[in-house]
């Protein structure tokens, strides 16, 4: 972890775990749009934020990624019905752990975007590589 | 003594009961062990004093007809979770809940008596009298409570069909979330290193996970081979991940009966991980568990008007 620090060409790894049914769209519409936002972001879809399990995320860090994003529909846009808020209300006690046992709050990121907030979606991602780049490498996960 | 015998003697004369879950004297010193009554003479054996440590309740399920238990407020509270949780069935218990001033750490007694040889020990009123080969002890009970004890708020059991002695207040507890408080206060860097540090010294026996009454899947994420969430190996990584979730799965369902710490033989300071949660919940979701079987667990429901600030 020292050495990757060190060089000065490291990027950051962010995963995003995405509902299939807003942001992923969202995603694909900022796609669609040529809007351009940092490569360093790895999308995985799922069906609902409600089906993210805080495993995923803790596996997330451990595998190498320096910063974790959840993003899903708006309240009342569930194509579930209440998956997000459900998945609202395990991530917000889950956050608070992450950051009682020494993660840096900036490196959990959860928001609600729309299939038609592309614009949206290439600035927030904008913004989580530019603050995770002044973090630096997480450590302290995959060791 | 004679009270909880003559108790158990009337219940298990009664058809329906099959056993009475309780206590015996262990062969360690102070050590008190679970004990199943069934049989009249079997009563005579149970005790009730404060080394009877361990929570009763996640012995319930081993028995397929009504049983009796003697609960402390502690293994109340982890009754009413499992209630909550329809994990029990209530027509299948006979509860005699126990007033409790606090439980005694074995641990601390032990370590006290500095390796001499016990004979027998005896509990009278607020005083611990110890008998070795030659000569005797007394020690004062309050220096040698659980640390989960002195800010606990629940001396009488929430939950009970028969309840021995009267209901007992408190007040002027010290408070339980101090220590949290002090952690929180911490930098992150040093939180980390506090957390990974403990992390690391994990053996991952799973006595935690065995002893907490609340931990009762059949099958756990940690023996979980595809996907394989932790490795089977013990390293910081994988430590870390069992803790974090271990943790997250007890978020507004551990009533802190701190077993976890009792069984801890690393001596992993569990109940904080526990009791940061519990504030969470409690501060967020304005629940505390334990107290009202007719409530949802907070993560097994919603409001839309949920607070949602960390969110974009």
């Amino acid at each position: 972890m020292e050495e990757k620090s060190a060089k000065t060409d490291w990027e950051p790894r962010i995963v995003g775990f995405v509902c299939n049914w807003c942001t992923y769209a969202g995603a694909d519409l900022a796609g669609t749009s040529r809007l351009k936002y940092p490569p360093n972001v790895r999308l995985i879809r799922l069906p609902c934020t409600g089906a993210i399990d805080p495993l995923f995320i803790v596996k997330a860090f451990q595998s190498g990624a320096d910063a974790v994003l959840v993003s899903g529909c708006h309240p009342n846009d569930c194509h579930y019905t209440s998956g997000n808020y459900h998945a609202r209300r395990k991530l917000t006690v889950f956050k608070d752990l992450l950051e009682f046992t020494g993660l840096d709050p900036k490196r959990f990121w959860m928001s609600w975007i729309s299939a038609s907030e592309g614009q949206k979606f290439a600035s927030f991602m904008e913004e989580i590589v530019t603050e995770t780049k002044k973090l630096g490498p997480l450590k302290g996960y995959n060791n | 003594m004679e009270d909880i015998i003559n108790i158990a003697r009337e219940l298990i004369k009664r058809d329906d009961i099959e056993a009475i879950i309780g206590y015996e004297k262990g062969r360690a010193p102070f050590q008190t062990v679970p004990f199943f009554a069934r049989t009249p003479e079997d009563c005579d054996k149970l005790i009730m004093n404060s080394l009877c440590v361990n929570n009763l309740v996640s012995y319930i399920n081993q028995f397929s007809g009504k049983v009796a238990i003697f609960v402390k407020p502690c293994d109340a509270k982890a009754l009413v979770g499992l209630l909550q949780e329809h994990q029990i069935e209530r027509e299948k218990l006979h509860i005699i809940g126990i007033n409790c001033q606090g439980a005694l750490n074995p641990k601390k007694l032990r370590n006290a008596i500095k390796g001499r040889m016990v004979k027998d020990w005896s509990i009278n009123g607020d005083k611990i009298k110890v008998y070795y080969e030659s000569g005797e002890e007394e020690f004062n009970i309050k220096d040698f409570l659980l640390d989960k004890c002195p800010a606990c708020d629940t001396r009488t059991p929430p939950i009970y069909d028969e309840l021995l002695g009267d209901e007992i207040k408190t007040a002027d507890l010290p408070e339980l979330l101090a220590r949290v408080k002090e952690l929180e206060k911490l930098p992150a860097a040093e939180k980390q290193q506090y957390w990974n540090e403990h992390f690391e010294r994990c053996l991952r026996c799973y006595a935690c996970v065995k002893i907490c009454p609340l931990c009762y899947c059949e099958r756990c994420f940690v023996e979980n081979a595809s996907p394989q969430w932790i490795d089977k190996s013990n390293n910081l990584k994988s430590n870390k991940a069992f803790h974090l979730i271990r943790a997250y799965h007890l978020a507004g369902r551990c009533i802190d009966c701190g077993e976890c710490d009792r069984a801890c033989p690393m001596d992993i300071p569990l109940r904080e991980l526990n009791l940061k949660m519990r504030k969470s919940v409690e501060e967020h979701f304005n629940y505390v568990p334990g107290k009202d079987i007719d409530v949802p667990p907070p993560l097994s429901t919603f409001k839309k008007e949920d607070p949602q600030d960390f969110i974009r």
